[in-house]
């Protein structure tokens, strides 16, 4: 007990301690003429409890408060009041506290024993307050509605933008509709009972911008129950710059030359029409000659796609130099097959086929469209990225990395036959895929990673920033700076925090390169209700699941001893001192 | 001092004005309720004045006469003592002892008519008058009969044109007044409809049709155009009205424009143009079936009726018929129009016409064939449409070519009537196998003889094609035996055994079988020579192809022989390789059809790609392909509405020239959905034009542009990528490890 006693001006202890000896020994001197005699030694020592009590008062002794020993409820938001009933009745004494996000929680309240939180929990800034106490976060069922979902924030014009989530404890009847801009309904999916239901809504973005797309439910009558912001930004969509050496003219290279070129790509075509003779085309660009392969006259293209027999006749030194080109800057190669393609080996077109018997396929996404094969498939195998499955699951287009680049082949062939049938879309959709994942990658020179665009205003919003400029000052729209912490092990990466106080879009940006702008979109509190209370849910979970595992020291609070009693005594003491001299006179 | 009957006149005429008062606020609650409802002041006027003239006529203020007023006063005043009366009487008229009462009255009422009040019913009249208002207020605030008015409100201004002002900061000038609006369609001439005229814009017409517009305002404006499509028309004024005309082509929208004194502009709303197509007749023919067939001997007549309907009248109607003699190469056509049995009536919008032929008229005979058809031509100038119906068939049976005729390729008919070919005999021989358990025995092993002879036939025909004249005699031969059956074998064993055959000229029977007989045999050596140059004996077939026949005529030769054993199982497998062999001489017969035209020598690999090819150029061809996107504008506009919508930004000129390109855009695609766009293309006017918008609008248009947007083709892009070099180096780790 006693040991639990601190003085609150223990920082003057050395002066009063120096002051109470100084003064006792003054009074030491004083009482000298009564040296030796029974007196004296009584007064010195009611002197030196006097002066002593009278230090105690000055140093301030405390003792901590070892609070009543009851345990309190925290209630959050969407807390289960048959928790709350059980705890009551296990512990008789307990009380509930209501939880009112960035104020005190411990007011007036002083607990040395634990803390439930019910509901979904404290917010994050409020974990402070909860440091120092044992806490047992009882979580209470995940709130109705989405409480998951995933999207890409950013996509390119014409792709499609995929929303999935999950929503939790549906309401039979109810309907989910993806929104555009200006509140076009453009894909919905009716929930069904259960317990949980995951959904994925779709649709193609059809214009550069940012904008907001939302989530909106609906009962069955159609009646507007929720709608919840959905910010995505919409790139412009930038050409590739292709190479195509055939070494005889194909309807293959024919048809896919044509739509490359009509969708704004630059392409150039060189076939062979006999030995040393070529017939160039160029689509949407100038005339570059193009003789053989070299780094140089690889490097402005994106990606190159070759015949198989081009591929396999190629000279040693082109042969090196496209390799080099892959590696070393990224370019992509595509190698339309032939028969026999597939039968021959080489380092560089490692790819491994399976024979099989069937010509004719179907891609997994489009099922219900024939598209003519070679009688291969690839062999699954490490390092191989699939581009195309069929229905079966099966790979029948792929790449594997070559350095930075990739080089691509295909088993189907004839896909242009696709384009005579009417399947216009489809034989697009194909190339487009092929061509998207293989072509060359443009390094941002700034890149944002943005695991989310949605921030809540007020609220921190983190960001982390890639950048090649050894000392980025990023700032608000307002102009204000922001501080950034570079990550220990990778120079170039460096996080951030604000705190925005505008609703929609809200821009920081890179000083040292305009360009390099982070849009994101700032909602308030009232949105994605259920997603950010599960999110808060998990938090608390994770929080104070990990604390209470290591023993956490209480420091509890302090309260000074009440100084009444040393009065008291001191007063005797003194009054001791003063009566005494007088009846020993009379 | 005043008067007695001074006094009650005044107390009258406060009386009075009380009752007035009182009339007045009874009608005033339902003329202010009736101005709530219908928010119209003309109204409300007409409600008071109703009000007031039936009340007035049941509260009749003027009736009170002084009498009246005296009597009141006597029965609310004590201190009158009920001679109030005689203050109307004139003082002469009066005894001594009512004069000094009427005194007395007079000083009376000067002292207390102030206590008493004439009688009235104000409270009643405001209690009233607040319900009233209550009630109308209680309406016009929950808008509970907003029907009514809704109803009410398009009669007072129908279909007015609306111009709103592009500038909206100087609002202290008033803006000129539409007071007349017309629109005049004059249809075609040939259409029969009357022009007509209306005050509302939206033009649905025929196309050709002549539309004018007739506007005029209440003061001076200048420069009032039409706006379609882009284009803007100035219109002419004349006599104050602003007059433009246009005839109607293809559909789309216009709207009007002018500026005023002030240089104001003012723009009205969009008006949709929609061009009817003037539809071609339909013609239908009733009461014939489509094809019709008569014996020669019948009576050959056609008849139908046709029933032909147009929007705005048929102006000619006639059947085209054509009649075709003969067949195959030989067929021969006469086209020749009809007219129906009555005139025509021009200008009818649905008639019923009918129609006999007489077939024999057309001077058709048996075998020919009549196809006709109805034409009808509307009233359309300068082109008429014309549709014509289906196409019937009417035919005389041909008496001849119902004859069986077989025409063989060669000259001479070779065919026997029994020829079966060796797939039928296999038919038949696996019929028999399956029949075998049914049959009896007898039957059986005939029916399998029957094969075997049938076999022979078969074989002996091909034999002919091999050139073996003795075996062409065997055919003869068969051909007289086939009906004796059974016997012939015992005959013609017989025959060979009949030693007399050799030495007798047996002229009478089989005489033509044995001359050729005789004759081969006059020549021994025939057998063991090759004669090619006599054409007679070369064979059609090439050396190849004439040991397949003999093999085929071997297998034959077999299943003959089985069949004849009575064991056609055992000469299945025969025919089969008969079948087989004939099929390869048939199809190597086709290839040699193949090898009259050019053969081309083999090439050589080799040598192939090692011409002379200094001549060849190479090939050099720039193009560019990229396809425009039809819609630029609406993209951008989308973007910037988003913008406009989120930060409440005010629109700037460049946003007005951009919004007005997207309404370019847009209408191209109006013009052909204008229920779906016009409202869309409405709004970006409007914005485009200055007309201050409320952002509810801007969603509106943004969702308009975003349903009016096609989807894009799918197409490659570049990537973004993150660069790092972590990424670098555990791609170079994946490398090494590879």
């Amino acid at each position: 007990m006693i040991e639990d006693i601190t003085f609150l001006h223990s920082n003057w202890i050395a002066y009063i301690a120096i002051g109470a000896i100084v003064l006792w020994l003054v009074f030491v001197w004083k009482e000298g003429f009564h040296f030796r005699k029974r007196k004296f030694w009584i007064n010195i020592t009611v002197a030196l409890f006097a002066i002593i009590s009278l230090a105690i008062i000055a140093l301030k002794p405390a003792v901590p408060i070892l609070g009543k020993k009851t345990k309190v409820v925290i209630l959050t938001n969407g807390y289960n009041t048959k928790q709350l009933d059980s705890l009551k009745r296990a512990h008789k004494r307990i009380q509930t506290f209501p939880y009112k996000a960035n104020q005190p929680i411990f007011e007036n309240i002083h607990t040395s024993d634990t803390v439930f939180v019910l509901g979904n929990g404290v917010a994050p800034f409020d974990f402070w307050q909860l440091e120092n106490h044992k806490v047992d976060y009882i979580k209470s069922d995940v709130p109705s509605g989405v409480v998951r979902f995933r999207y890409d924030h950013s996509r390119v014009v014409g792709e499609q933008l995929q929303f999935g989530g999950w929503y939790n404890n549906p309401t039979k009847g109810n309907r989910l509709i993806l929104e555009g801009p200006g509140g076009n309904g453009l894909d919905s999916i009716s929930l069904e009972s259960g317990k949980k239901q995951s959904f994925q809504l779709a649709t193609h973005l059809k214009s550069v911008g940012n904008y907001t797309f939302s989530l909106v439910e609906t009962d069955s009558l159609g009646k507007l129950l929720s709608k919840d912001p959905i910010p995505i930004k919409v790139l412009d969509r930038e050409g590739l710059k292709i190479l195509i050496v055939n070494g005889f003219p194909t309807f293959e290279t024919k048809y896919l030359k044509n739509y490359l070129a009509e969708m704004g790509h630059e392409v150039l075509v060189k076939s062979r029409i006999t030995r040393g003779k070529y017939k160039f085309e160029y689509f949407n660009t100038d005339r570059i000659p193009i003789g053989a392969f070299s780094e140089k006259n690889l490097q402005p293209f994106d990606l190159v796609i070759l015949d198989a027999t081009t591929a396999k006749n190629l000279g040693r030194g082109a042969r090196t130099a496209l390799k080099n080109a892959i590696k070393q800057y990224g370019l992509g190669l595509f190698i339309q097959p032939d028969e026999d393609f597939f039968r021959y080996r080489k380092d560089e077109v490692a790819f491994d086929f399976v024979k099989e018997k069937s010509t004719e396929t179907s891609l997994g996404t489009t099922p219900k469209t024939k598209i003519a094969k070679y009688a291969f498939l690839f062999k699954d195998q490490f390092q191989l990225q699939a581009i195309h499955k069929n229905g079966k699951g099966d790979i029948v287009s792929a790449y594997k990395h070559l350095g930075k680049g990739k080089v691509s082949t295909t088993v189907l062939q004839s896909t242009y036959e696709l384009l005579l049938n009417g399947k216009t879309t489809e034989y697009q959709q194909l190339w487009s895929e092929i061509i998207s994942s293989i072509g060359k990658k443009e390094s941002a020179k700034v890149s944002w990673d943005e695991h989310s665009i949605l921030g809540i205003k007020d609220q921190q919003y983190e960001f982390t920033l890639r950048t090649a400029i050894p000392e980025p000052e990023v700032t608000t729209e307002e102009g204000y700076r922001i501080a950034l912490r570079s990550d220990m092990d990778i120079s170039n990466l460096w996080t951030g925090t604000t705190y925005p106080k505008k609703l929609g879009w809200n821009r920081i940006s890179v000083a040292q390169d305009t360009t390099a702008v982070l849009d994101y979109f700032v909602t308030d509190t009232t949105t994605w209700k259920a997603k950010s209370s599960y999110d808060n849910m998990l938090r608390n979970r994770r929080h104070f699941g990990r604390s209470s595992i290591k023993n956490t020291k209480q420091t509890l609070p302090l309260a000074p001893i009440n100084p009444i009693g040393f009065y008291i005594f001191f007063l005797l003491c003194t009054g001791y001192l003063w009566l005494v001299p007088k009846l020993g006179k009379e | 001092m005043r008067s007695g009957q001074d006094i009650l006149v005044g107390f009258r005429r406060r009386w009075r004005l009380m009752l007035w008062l009182e009339i007045t606020l009874y009608a005033l609650g339902p003329a202010i309720l009736s101005y709530l409802i219908f928010l119209n002041v003309f109204w409300a006027i007409a409600v008071f004045i109703i009000v007031i003239s039936i009340i007035i006529f049941f509260i009749k203020p003027w009736k009170h006469s002084l009498e009246n007023v005296a009597t009141y006063i006597d029965l609310h005043l004590d201190a009158t003592e009920y001679s109030t009366g005689l203050l109307l009487v004139p003082e002469e008229k009066l005894s001594g002892l009512a004069r000094i009462q009427q005194n007395r009255v007079t000083t009376r009422l000067v002292e207390k008519l102030k206590t008493i009040k004439p009688p009235h019913h104000l409270v009643r009249g405001a209690i009233i008058l607040g319900s009233f208002i209550l009630i109308g207020a209680v309406i016009y605030k929950y808008e509970l009969l907003s029907n009514i008015q809704g109803a009410q409100q398009p009669t007072i201004t129908p279909e007015a044109i609306v111009f709103k002002p592009t500038d909206t900061t100087s609002t202290t000038v008033q803006s000129p007044k539409l007071i007349r609006q017309q629109l005049t369609v004059n249809y075609p001439n040939y259409t029969q409809v009357p022009s007509v005229e209306t005050s509302n814009m939206d033009i649905k017409a025929v196309e050709g049709s002549r539309v004018s517009w007739q506007i005029q305002f209440d003061q001076e404006t200048k420069n009032v155009t039409m706006e379609s499509m882009g284009n803007s028309y100035p219109m002419k004024l004349s006599d104050g009205t602003y007059t433009g005309a246009s005839t109607l082509t293809s559909a789309g929208f216009y709207n009007f424009k002018f500026t005023d004194l002030q240089d104001r502009s003012y723009v009205s709303e969009l008006y949709a143009i929609e061009v009817i197509k003037d539809k071609s007749p339909s013609v239908e023919i009733k009461g014939i079936k489509q094809f019709t067939s008569f014996a020669f001997n019948e009576d050959k007549k056609v008849s139908f009726t046709t029933t032909i309907s147009d929007d705005f009248g048929i102006e000619d109607a006639y059947i085209i018929a054509t009649v075709s003699k003969g067949s195959g190469e030989s067929v021969k056509f006469r086209e020749e129009k009809l007219n129906f049995n009555s005139k025509i009536p021009k200008g009818n919008k649905n008639m019923s016409l009918s129609k006999n032929i007489n077939l024999d008229q057309m001077k058709m005979e048996p075998g020919d064939e009549l196809y006709f058809y109805v034409e009808a031509l509307d009233r359309k100038r300068p082109k008429p449409n014309t549709s014509r119906s289906e196409t019937f068939f009417a035919v005389i049976k041909d008496t001849v070519s119902d004859a069986f005729a077989v025409e063989g390729m060669m000259g001479v008919d070779l065919m026997p009537d029994y020829f079966r070919s060796q797939r039928q005999l296999i038919i038949d021989t696996e019929k028999l196998l399956k029949d075998k358990p049914k049959l009896s025995t007898q039957d059986y092993k005939s029916k399998s003889n029957e094969l075997g002879f049938d076999q022979k036939v078969l074989r002996l025909k091909y034999a002919e094609f091999m050139g073996d004249e003795s075996e062409f005699g065997g055919t003869a031969e068969g051909d007289v035996e086939s009906p004796e059956e059974e016997g012939d074998h015992h005959e013609e064993d017989h025959e060979e055994e009949d030693p007399l055959a050799k030495y007798t000229h047996a002229h009478d029977s089989e005489n033509e079988h044995n001359l050729v007989e005789e004759e081969k045999k006059e020549d021994p050596l025939e057998e063991y020579l090759h004669n090619h140059e006599d054409p007679e004996e070369s064979t059609l077939f090439t050396q190849s192809l004439k040991s397949k026949l003999r093999q085929a005529l071997n297998e034959m030769w077999d299943a003959e022989l089985y069949l004849r054993l009575y064991t056609p199982e055992k000469s299945l497998p025969y025919q089969y390789r008969a079948l087989k062999l004939i099929q390869e001489i048939k199809n190597s017969a086709r290839i040699y059809v193949h090898r009259i035209g050019f053969d081309p020598p083999p090439i050589k690999e080799d040598k192939r790609l090692t011409g002379e090819i200094d001549e060849v150029p190479g090939y050099r061809k720039s193009a560019e392909l990229t396809q425009e996107d039809a819609y630029p504008s609406i993209r951008v506009t989308l973007a910037r509405l988003e913008q406009l919508i989120s930060e409440k930004g005010s629109i700037t000129e460049e946003d007005k020239l951009l919004f007005g390109q997207a309404g370019n855009e847009l209408a191209e695609k109006a013009i052909e959905d204008p229920g779906q766009y016009l409202k869309t293309l409405q709004q970006l006017k409007w914005i485009s034009e200055d007309v201050v918008v409320p952002s509810e609008a801007l969603v509106a248009l943004q969702k308009g542009l975003f349903l009016a947007l096609p989807e894009l083709k799918p197409n490659a892009v570049k990537q973004q990528q993150q660069t790092s070099e972590i990424n670098d180096l555990l791609l170079k780790e994946l490398e090494i490890n590879d």
